[in-house]
């Protein structure tokens, strides 16, 4: 990434308590980090009070801390941690619709809301649209990684918690569930390079 | 591999598999993207295809965060970081405080023979250009202290039971409230932020004020049976509720009086307007020089604008107030005003000097869009030179604008 030095820098100078730092890293980030939040949830105040929680401890453990070259990473990666435990917490509870068992972002691709003119390539979306709609969350948030956000497989292990063969595997049994739910066409060759895209990374 | 044919021989499948191009085609604006593609000319199909299927996976984002939810979270987040580090400052706040009461006296001084004359502006001793002379903000106590903010963007809290301020939630100030009945009514403590800087400050009352680049505010340590404040340049005020005691803002031609609500209010003394937008709640306006003191009331979502040779205050309806208080978070959105307009904030949020002859004005467009100011001073002329149809060449801390061949 073309940031990547720029990151080691930031996170340098804020380890080392520069107050330019922490105020570059929260303007940086701060949109970014509320859109992926609202994923997991519609409660705007939860996702604000887990993006409080993540640089209130981010502040306090600053000596302790890793290196990173990946800020973004670095903090969705504990934004999504929080999250996930404020949720559960919130299931024991029974706080929460019991609809909501999966505890993953609810990624909408925007393929899904989009309106095409065309009614050829309208038919084709179509499909891929409830192709897409089929898979569940899981499977959703990791296309969401890969392909939205650009991240690479030792990226998604990261953010996911899970290992890289877990990970890879998830793609591609995805990603053949996707082709078998859609024809032959300009669709299918855009499966195959998703396919291949999975199998060299 | 030579640069200019990078993707020779590239299929399709090849545009997707680099990730490079993934990046490009995700964070191109549109006209970017164009020049690209005709950088990128032989092979211009394939990456079009390639591009049509990353954009498959673009995402619906979320309505943005609301601009002052993301500021009161930068508050709590930035004054728990300051918190952390409160031991090792406070020595070097007892040591700048010392050193700087001489200084104080002086300048205190200065002010008390100018502003003994009656019915003169608060600030009317201060160079006549209304450009804060200091190079850091500074909170001047109404004892004459004097203390220097070490940061860009500070924020300040005036503790009412305690006398005393706040900065940064850890150095406090103590206010001593000797000889308060020696000394004139309007003994005052004042913030001065020069070009550059920013600063919040909450009031006695729990008023919030965020003060923009070039702003100063003079305010007391406890209001009394009044709540007012004097004030010039440009700040965002969320004034805390109290029925019976109205706050009130004076600036350097119209008082501002506020009953409880939400505004930002324009009045530079090198612009020839005063503006106020009001968010939320009720506000008033009076042209304080006037022998009729005529309130001009002003409903949520208008703009009033107060032009300095007419003595005219007119009212306008706005659809989008809050993009009047976007400078808070870095940015400007302007909508069809002139050059000048837009070179007077440039100049002092960058702190430098726009030189231009008049010529320049008349042949240059009128402004639209929006100023990222986190950007560099040369990316955000550079935006500038485009739309307004100028060029611009930076020297030291001038900027000469002209017309282009």
């Amino acid at each position: 990434m073309v940031t990547m030095r720029d990151d080691l820098k930031i996170w340098e100078d804020f380890q080392k308590g520069k107050d330019a730092a922490l105020s570059e890293i929260y303007h940086d980030h701060i949109d970014f980090l509320y859109n992926y939040g609202k994923k997991f949830t519609k409660d705007e105040n939860m996702v604000l009070d887990a993006i409080h929680d993540v640089f209130f401890e981010l502040i306090k453990k600053r000596t302790r801390l890793g290196v990173t070259s990946n800020i973004r990473l670095y903090l969705l990666t504990a934004l999504r941690r929080k999250l996930l435990r404020i949720l559960e917490q919130n299931r024991k509870l029974g706080l929460v619709d019991t609809e909501i068992n999966d505890a993953v972002p609810e990624i909408t691709f925007s393929i899904e809301e989009q309106i095409i003119e065309k009614e050829e390539t309208q038919q084709k979306v179509e499909l891929l649209k409830k192709a897409i709609k089929d898979l569940n969350n899981q499977q959703r948030e990791i296309l969401y990684y890969k392909y939205t956000c650009g991240f690479d497989y030792s990226e998604i292990c990261e953010i996911m918690s899970v290992s890289y063969g877990t990970a890879r595997q998830l793609v591609s049994r995805t990603i053949k569930q996707l082709k078998k739910s859609l024809p032959s066409g300009v669709l299918a060759f855009f499966i195959i390079c998703l396919l291949n895209k999975s199998k060299k990374s | 591999m030579s640069k200019r044919k990078q993707y020779e021989g590239y299929s399709v499948e090849d545009f997707l598999l680099d990730q490079k191009f993934v990046q490009e085609v995700r964070t191109r604006s549109s006209e970017a993207w164009d020049e690209f593609l005709s950088t990128h000319a032989y092979c211009k199909l394939s990456m079009i295809e390639a591009k049509r299927i990353i954009v498959l996976f673009e995402v619906k984002d979320e309505p943005p965060l609301d601009a002052l939810r993301k500021a009161r979270l930068w508050e709590q987040i930035n004054n728990y970081n300051q918190s952390t580090k409160a031991t090792s400052r406070k020595i070097y706040l007892y040591r700048s405080v010392a050193a700087a009461v001489m200084l104080a006296v002086v300048l205190a001084a200065g002010l008390y023979l100018r502003e003994s004359r009656n019915n003169q502006w608060y600030f009317e001793s201060t160079d006549a250009s209304g450009k804060p002379e200091l190079a850091k903000s500074t909170l001047i106590l109404s004892d004459g202290n004097q203390v220097a903010l070490e940061n860009k963007r500070s924020s300040l809290t005036v503790l009412d039971s305690a006398k005393a301020i706040r900065i940064d939630g850890d150095q406090i100030v103590s206010v001593k409230e000797q000889e308060r009945k020696k000394t004139r009514k309007e003994e005052l403590n004042k913030v001065i932020v020069p070009y550059g800087d920013e600063t919040s400050l909450q009031l006695a009352d729990g008023t919030m004020v965020w003060l923009n680049a070039g702003s100063r505010i003079a305010f007391p340590t406890e209001f009394e049976n009044t709540r007012k404040v004097h004030f010039e340049g440009e700040a965002y005020f969320e004034v805390a509720k109290d029925s019976d005691r109205p706050f009130i803002v004076s600036t350097h031609d119209i008082d501002v009086k506020v009953y409880g609500t939400k505004f930002n209010v324009s009045a530079y003394r090198n612009d020839d307007y005063t503006e106020a937008v009001l968010l939320e709640g009720s506000i008033s306006l009076v042209e304080n020089k006037s022998v009729f003191k005529i309130e001009t009331y002003m409903a949520p979502g208008q703009k009033a604008t107060y032009a300095r040779k007419t003595k005219d205050i007119s009212l306008e309806k706005t659809k989008t107030p809050e993009l009047y208080t976007s400078w808070r978070e870095g940015w400007y959105q302007f909508s069809d005003v002139d050059l000048t307009y837009v070179t007077h904030k440039l100049e002092r949020f960058y702190n430098v000097q726009f030189e231009f002859d008049d010529d320049v004005i008349s042949n240059s467009s009128r402004v639209s869009g929006k100023l990222e100011l986190k950007k560099s001073l040369d990316e955000v002329l550079a935006v500038l030179a485009k739309v307004s149809k100028t060029k611009y060449q930076i020297l030291g801390d001038k900027v000469i604008l002209s017309i282009p061949e």
